[in-house]
C-alpha cells in the first residue's frame, strides 16, 4: 500500500515538472509582458528599466530556473496586471470557481444519472428517445453559443435571471459564498446548467450504456430468478456495479470543471479561476498564469491519486498485483 | 407636477415613519449609474496606467489642474487660472478650499508632489511630466517650469490626477507601484483625491463602486449618487447586460451591435469622431524588403509605391462592410478638429485601381512585389478583419501581402523593434494638435528628445526634420498652423503613412441617461445626468 502511494506522488512530481516546463515553454509565445506593464507609449528606456528589474533581461535557462525556485518555495510573486499577490489572487478567486463546479456537479450526476437510469429501464419508451435526442443537442453545442443563447432567454427577454456575475455574497470566514443569497443561487442557474449541459449529456450516455449492459448480466438474471423486486434489483444491483466508471469520470470531470470552466466564466463575466486565465492570457501576467498552471495540475494530480487509491480498495485485484510487484 | 405629488406622497409617508425598514429610506431616491465597458480599470494608482478606461474611472475620484470641455479646450478644474509669465514659466492659480477625501487641504504643495510623482520611472505618465521643475510661490500658486517654450503645459496638466501629498507619504505610495521589487502598493488599491466620488468598494474584474461625497465643490450637471462599474469582458454579455437593464450605460459598443442597439425600444446611442485616425506605415529605410520578396529592393522608399497602395484602398467599402458605417475615411494621418487639419486631405489620394497600376509600373514593379503585412488582432475596432480587406485589396494590383495577425502583446514589442515591413497603427494626439503627431511619428528617432519615438518606419528625412522642427519653434499661432498644416499637406502627397479613416465613438445607455462622448473617449462624469 505505502510502495503504491510512493509511487504514485512520485509520479506526481514529474508531471508536474513537465507542467511547469511546458508553462514555462508557453509564455514565450504569448508575447511580451512590457506591454501590459509599460504601456504601448513607454520609452525604450524605461522598458530596458523594467526588463531589468523583473529579470526578463536574464538568459532563458536562468529565467526557468529561478521560476522553479519560485514555485518551489511558493513564492509566486506580484500579478503584473493587479498589482496583488499571485497567492491572493487565486485564492480570492478560487470559491466562485470552485461553487460553479459544484452546482454543476449536482445538477450533473442528479439530472445525468436519473436520466441514465431512465432511459436504461425503459429504452423503447418515447421520453427515453426524447432524452437521448435533447441530449444529443447538449453534446454538441458549444457551450459559449448556449450560454449567450440563455442571456438572451432568460435576461433580454424575460428578465428573469441576471446575465453576468455573482449577486450578492456572504462572507463565511475567508470563503464569499453565493449560496446562501437568493441573488447569488439566481446567478448560478445559467452558468452552471451552461456548463453542467455538456457533462449531464455523457454522464446520462454513461450511465445507460453501463446500466443495459449490467442488467444482462448473470447476477441480475440471478437476482431476478430469486425473485427479488425490480426496484431493489435495479438501485442496488445495477446501478451499484455500474457507478464505479462513472465515479472515475465524474471524478476527472471535476477537475477539467475547476480547471477549465474558461469559456463560461467568460461568458457569464463570472469572477473565478477561468475568467482570470483568460484576462491574463490577454496580458501576459505570466506569474498569475504559471501559479494557475501549476495549481491546475495539482488538482489534477491529486484527483488522480485519490482515484487511483480508491479503485485500489474497491478492486482487490489491483492489491494482489501490489504485492506481486 | 404629477412626480412632484408623489414625492410629495412618498416624503410624507417615510415622514409618518411607515417605512420602519432602513433599506426603503436609503434607496428609494438615490440614483446609481451602472456602467459597463469591456475592461477593468487596472489600478487605482492615478500615475501607474496611461489607458483611458482607467483615466476615466479615476477622473470620478481624482481631480486634475485642467480639465476639457465640449469643444476640447482646456477648462480650469482645480487650477482657476494659468498663464505663461515667461517662455518657460507657466503659472497656475490653485482653487482654495478645496480638501482631499480624508480631510487634507489641497495646496500647491500636492500639485508639486503629484508632478513628481509621474516622473519617477513606474509612471506611465512620464510623456506628461518629463523634464518638469516646479517652484511654490504659496500655498495657492504654482510654477511650472518647462524645459523648452512649451504651449501644451496646460493639456499636459489634464491627465495629472492630483494626489495629496501627506497621504502618499503615510501610505507609503511616493512611486506608482514597483513590481520587479515585487512590492504591493497601498495606492493601487485605495484612492484619496479631491473628486465628485470616493471610492467605496472594488473587486477586480467584477465590480467597482464609488459614492458621491456630496461636498464637491465643482458643479455637477446630474444627482448621481453612486456609481458601479463592471467590467464585462465578452461582447454578446456586454450588449444583453444593457438590454436587460442591469446597467445603464455602456462605454465599449462592439460595432456590429450599434443598428441593433439603435433599433431596440429604451435604448439610445451617442456618437462623436474619435481622434482616433487608422493607418498604414511602412520600412522607409531598409534597402531591401526585411520581410517580402521585391528582387532585391525595398519598394516602400519610393513614395509612388506609397501612392499605389493609397489609391488601391476603397476606404469607403471598408467602412460600409468591416466597420458597419462606424468609420469616416481619410487619407492622412490627422483627424478633425485637431489644430492642423485639412478638410481636402481626407481625400487628396481617391480610390483609383487603374492609377494605381500605373504607380507601381513606373515605380518599376509592374507584376508588383510581396510584403509581410503585420497587423494587430486585439487592439483597434475589428482590426483584423480590416487588415483582411485590405489584403483583397492590394492583390487586385500585384502586390501579395502576407496577413501576419497577432495579440497585441506580441504586435507592439514587434514594433518598439522596428521589426517590420509594413503595419497598421492607430494614432491620436492628446494635445488635439497636428504637431503633436508629426514629432512622434515622422521626425527620426531620438530617445532623448522624445522625437520619433513611435516613428517605426526608421525614416530618418533631416529635412522633414528641420521642417517639424520649425513649425515647433515658430511662437505666432497663425504662422505656426500653416506651417503644420503644409506639413500634412507634404506627407499626404508623399502618403509618408497611407491613411485610411477615423474611428466614431459610441456610447449606447439606457434612454433616461444622458452622457455625452468626448472624441478622445474619456467620460466626463461631471457632466452625465439620469432622469427618475
Amino acid at each position: 500500500m505505502l510502495k503504491f502511494f510512493i509511487d504514485r506522488v512520485f509520479q506526481g512530481i514529474i508531471v508536474l515538472l513537465a507542467v511547469s516546463f511546458l508553462a514555462f515553454l508557453m509564455f514565450r509565445f504569448l508575447g511580451d509582458p512590457i506591454l501590459a506593464i509599460a504601456g504601448a507609449d513607454s520609452t525604450a528606456e524605461q522598458r530596458a528599466a523594467i526588463r531589468e528589474s523583473l529579470g526578463l533581461d536574464a538568459p532563458l535557462l536562468l529565467q526557468y530556473l529561478d521560476y522553479l525556485r519560485n514555485i518551489v518555495t511558493g513564492q509566486f510573486g506580484i500579478s503584473y496586471r493587479l498589482g496583488e499577490p499571485v497567492t491572493r489572487v487565486i485564492l480570492d478567486r478560487a470559491p466562485a470557481t470552485i461553487e460553479l463546479a459544484v452546482a454543476s456537479m449536482i445538477l450533473t450526476l442528479v439530472i445525468g444519472v436519473g436520466a441514465g437510469i431512465y432511459t436504461a429501464l425503459h429504452p423503447r419508451s418515447a421520453v427515453s428517445k426524447g432524452i437521448l435526442a435533447v441530449s444529443l443537442a447538449g453534446i454538441s453545442m458549444p457551450s459559449f453559443f448556449l450560454g449567450v443563447l440563455m442571456i438572451y432567454f432568460f435576461s433580454v427577454q424575460l428578465h428573469w435571471l441576471p446575465s453576468f456575475g455573482r449577486g450578492s455574497l456572504v462572507a463565511i470566514g475567508g470563503w464569499e459564498t453565493g449560496f446562501l443569497t437568493g441573488s447569488g443561487l439566481l446567478a448560478m442557474i445559467m452558468p452552471s446548467i451552461t456548463l453542467a449541459v455538456f457533462q449531464i449529456a455523457m454522464v446520462m450516455r454513461l450511465v445507460r450504456a453501463e446500466m443495459i449492459e449490467v442488467l444482462q448480466a448473470e447476477f441480475i438474471r440471478f437476482a431476478r430468478a430469486r425473485g427479488l423486486n425490480a426496484r431493489r434489483i435495479n438501485l442496488r444491483h445495477a446501478l451499484g456495479n455500474t457507478l464505479v466508471p462513472v465515479i472515475t469520470v465524474v471524478g476527472l470531470q471535476l477537475g477539467s470543471t475547476i480547471g477549465f470552466a474558461v469559456v463560461t466564466e467568460t461568458v457569464f463575466q463570472w469572477p473565478g479561476l477561468g475568467l482570470l486565465f483568460t484576462q491574463s492570457v490577454e496580458a501576459v501576467d505570466v506569474p498569475v498564469l504559471a501559479a494557475f498552471l501549476m495549481f491546475i495540475a495539482l488538482v489534477f494530480v491529486v484527483i488522480n491519486l485519490v482515484i487511483d487509491l480508491l479503485y485500489y480498495l474497491i478492486d482487490p485485484r489491483l492489491r494482489v498485483d501490489a504485492k506481486k510487484a | 407636477m404629477k412626480s412632484n405629488t408623489r414625492k410629495f406622497l412618498t416624503s410624507t409617508l417615510l415622514a409618518a415613519g411607515l417605512a420602519a425598514s432602513p433599506l426603503l429610506s436609503g434607496d428609494a431616491m438615490a440614483k446609481t449609474l451602472r456602467i459597463g465597458a469591456q475592461a477593468d480599470a487596472g489600478t487605482m494608482d492615478p500615475q501607474a496606467q496611461n489607458i483611458m478606461t482607467t483615466i476615466t474611472l479615476l477622473s470620478m475620484i481624482y481631480d486634475s489642474l485642467v480639465s476639457r470641455d465640449g469643444e476640447m479646450q482646456p477648462q480650469p478644474r482645480l487650477a482657476t487660472s494659468w498663464e505663461q509669465v515667461e517662455p518657460t514659466r507657466w503659472r497656475f492659480v490653485l482653487r482654495e478650499g478645496v480638501t482631499f477625501h480624508d480631510g487634507a487641504d489641497f495646496t500647491a504643495e500636492d500639485v508639486a508632489f503629484t508632478i513628481e510623482r509621474a516622473q519617477q520611472p513606474t509612471s506611465q505618465f512620464l510623456s506628461m511630466a518629463a523634464g518638469l521643475k516646479t517652484e511654490i510661490v504659496d500655498d495657492y500658486t504654482i510654477d511650472i517650469i518647462t524645459p523648452e517654450r512649451d504651449i501644451f503645459l496646460p493639456s499636459r496638466m489634464i491627465s495629472l490626477a492630483i494626489m495629496d501629498k501627506d497621504w502618499a507619504e503615510a501610505n507609503g505610495s511616493l512611486a506608482p507601484q514597483n513590481l520587479g521589487e515585487g512590492e504591493e502598493s497601498f495606492s493601487a488599491l485605495n484612492a484619496n483625491g479631491t473628486g465628485p466620488y470616493k471610492l467605496i468598494s472594488r473587486v477586480p474584474d467584477s465590480k467597482t463602486v464609488l459614492e458621491a461625497t456630496g461636498e464637491y465643490w465643482g458643479e455637477m450637471a446630474g444627482d448621481i449618487d453612486t456609481v458601479e462599474f463592471y467590467p464585462l469582458s465578452n461582447d454578446p454579455t456586454r450588449v444583453a447586460a444593457l438590454l436587460s437593464n442591469e446597467v445603464d450605460l455602456l462605454i465599449d459598443v462592439p460595432a456590429q451591435d450599434v443598428a441593433r442597439l439603435e433599433a431596440a425600444p429604451g435604448i439610445k446611442t451617442e456618437m462623436v469622431d474619435e481622434y482616433r485616425t487608422l493607418f498604414i506605415g511602412f520600412d522607409h529605410a531598409s534597402d531591401t524588403l526585411k520581410y517580402g520578396d521585391a528582387g532585391g529592393k525595398n519598394p516602400f522608399k519610393d513614395p509612388k509605391v506609397r501612392q499605389a497602395i493609397s489609391h488601391a484602398i476603397d476606404r469607403q467599402a471598408i467602412k460600409r462592410t468591416v466597420m458597419r458605417g462606424l468609420a469616416n475615411p481619410t487619407t492622412q494621418m490627422l483627424a478633425p478638429k485637431n489644430v492642423g487639419y485639412v478638410e481636402e486631405l481626407d481625400t487628396l489620394i481617391p480610390y483609383d485601381r487603374e492609377k494605381a497600376k500605373e504607380l507601381l509600373a513606373e515605380a518599376g514593379y509592374p507584376d508588383g512585389f510581396s510584403v509581410t503585412f503585420d497587423c494587430p488582432n486585439n487592439r483597434y475596432i475589428n482590426d483584423e478583419q480590416v487588415c483582411r480587406t485590405l489584403v483583397t485589396m492590394l492583390a487586385q494590383i500585384g502586390i501579395e501581402a502576407d496577413l501576419n495577425a497577432m495579440p497585441r502583446a506580441q504586435y507592439f514589442p514587434k514594433l518598439w523593434e522596428r521589426d517590420t515591413s509594413m503595419f497598421l497603427m492607430g494614432i491620436n494626439s492628446p494635445f488635439a494638435d497636428g504637431i503633436y503627431n508629426l514629432e512622434k511619428y515622422t521626425m527620426t528617432r531620438n530617445d532623448e528628445t522624445g522625437d520619433g519615438i513611435y516613428n517605426y518606419t526608421q525614416s530618418d528625412y533631416p529635412e522633414l526634420n528641420a521642417r517639424v522642427e520649425d513649425a515647433r519653434r515658430t511662437e505666432d499661432e497663425a504662422e505656426r498652423v500653416k506651417k503644420i498644416e503644409d506639413l500634412y499637406r507634404y506627407l499626404t502627397e508623399e502618403q509618408f503613412y497611407v491613411g485610411l479613416y477615423n474611428q466614431v465613438l459610441v456610447y449606447a445607455m439606457q434612454e433616461n441617461v444622458s452622457a455625452p462622448v468626448r472624441p478622445d473617449n474619456w467620460l466626463e462624469i461631471r457632466w452625465v445626468t439620469m432622469d427618475e
